[in-house]
């Protein structure tokens, strides 16, 4: 029987300040699922995704974004911004390579030229020495134009870094 | 899990309807799981709500409960929950037809079949609220009647979909 998640592309880097997956997004699909869980870092950070148009990663302030910090160490947060230029907090990375991390999102409408892009996405990460941290939260990239691929980037570089891109047809 | 979701009804809305009705769970699967994408209304100031349909007809009731988390862009999170309510509200804020205004999410729907127990969802969403602000819900509901589902029925509280595209998937066992 036919599935309809469907894999597209993976695409990994090594010793990278950003990991780019090009032309993931076609008028195949309308929805995408991305997973990532594998990703080492040189030193504790946020990953952020921002998307790739016809110009390359846009880094512009197109980005809103809600996200809910959890912590099994802390009070909760909220965060939030309208003129983000990533959308920030996907997820909490650290920096010993064996602690990993969870992150799944959902990306909508991403090649339709006459729509926002917007997406959701949850994660689980360890924050070392504290404990997990975790994020649950939404953004639109606010700007109606073909999106065709993906960036997840750090201020800091990746060792390793692994992402998947599947279409839910 | 790449092999594991199964399409079994999908829906394209492109002219104006007052509602949008998926069937076909019945007792292959326990889980079942609806995206949607580019839904918009034809009415200002309106949540998108859902109920479940038993012999394909939408169940009334009062018997939905719901709570959510409402992620806010531009203010205060907020709780948004009910119960005994006549739907589940998917979208915890109202949409529009303002510029860009537009509801996408995913659910995913649990033991639905299953005459023995309540169903229950869970609500994650992505849209902008009637004033061009984004919004999210992330939550869940149950129908507290065990009884044997069949789809899922999703409306606007008032007005009609204009638009959007509606898909129910199976997840095998």
């Amino acid at each position: 029987m036919a599935t309809n998640l469907q894999f597209i592309k993976s695409a990994s880097g090594t010793s990278v300040s950003s990991l780019s997956v090009t032309d993931c997004f076609s008028d195949k699909y309308d929805v995408y699922y991305i997973s990532a869980t594998k990703i080492d870092i040189a030193t504790a950070y946020y990953n952020n995704i921002r998307v790739i148009n016809s110009s390359g990663v846009d880094s512009g302030a197109n980005y809103d974004y809600a996200q809910l910090q959890m912590a099994s160490y802390t009070t909760f947060s909220e965060l939030r911004s309208t003129t983000a230029t990533s959308w920030f907090y996907s997820s909490w990375q650290s920096a010993n390579a064996s602690d990993g991390v969870g992150l799944g999102v959902y990306i909508f409408n991403p090649y339709d030229s006459s729509s926002y892009t917007f997406m959701t996405h949850q994660s689980s990460g360890f924050n070392s020495g504290s404990g997990m941290l975790g994020f649950k939260g939404i953004g639109v990239h606010h700007i109606a134009e073909q999106i065709t691929g993906i960036n997840i980037t750090s201020p800091y570089n990746y060792d390793n870094i692994t992402v998947n891109v599947y279409g839910v047809k | 899990m790449a092999g594991s979701l199964i399409k079994i009804d999908e829906e394209i809305v492109t002219s104006a309807v007052a509602s949008v009705t998926l069937t076909g769970i019945d007792s292959t699967y326990d889980v079942y799981m609806v995206k949607y994408n580019n839904v918009t209304p034809d009415t200002d100031v309106v949540a998108l709500r859902g109920r479940v349909t038993e012999s394909s007809t939408p169940n009334t009731t009062a018997n939905y409960d719901y709570a959510a988390k409402l992620l806010r862009s531009t203010t205060s999170f907020y709780n948004s929950s009910s119960t005994n309510q006549t739907s589940y509200l998917i979208n915890q804020d109202t949409t529009g037809t303002g510029t860009g205004e537009q509801t996408n999410g995913i659910n995913y729907i649990f033991n639905a079949n299953n005459s023995g127990e309540y169903t229950f969802i869970t609500i994650e969403d992505s849209f902008l609220e009637h004033n061009g602000n984004l919004e999210g819900s992330a939550g869940g509901g149950v129908f507290t009647s065990a009884s044997s589902v069949n789809g899922i029925q999703y409306f606007f509280s008032s007005g009609n979909i204009a638009s959007g595209t509606f898909t129910l998937y199976g997840l095998k066992k």
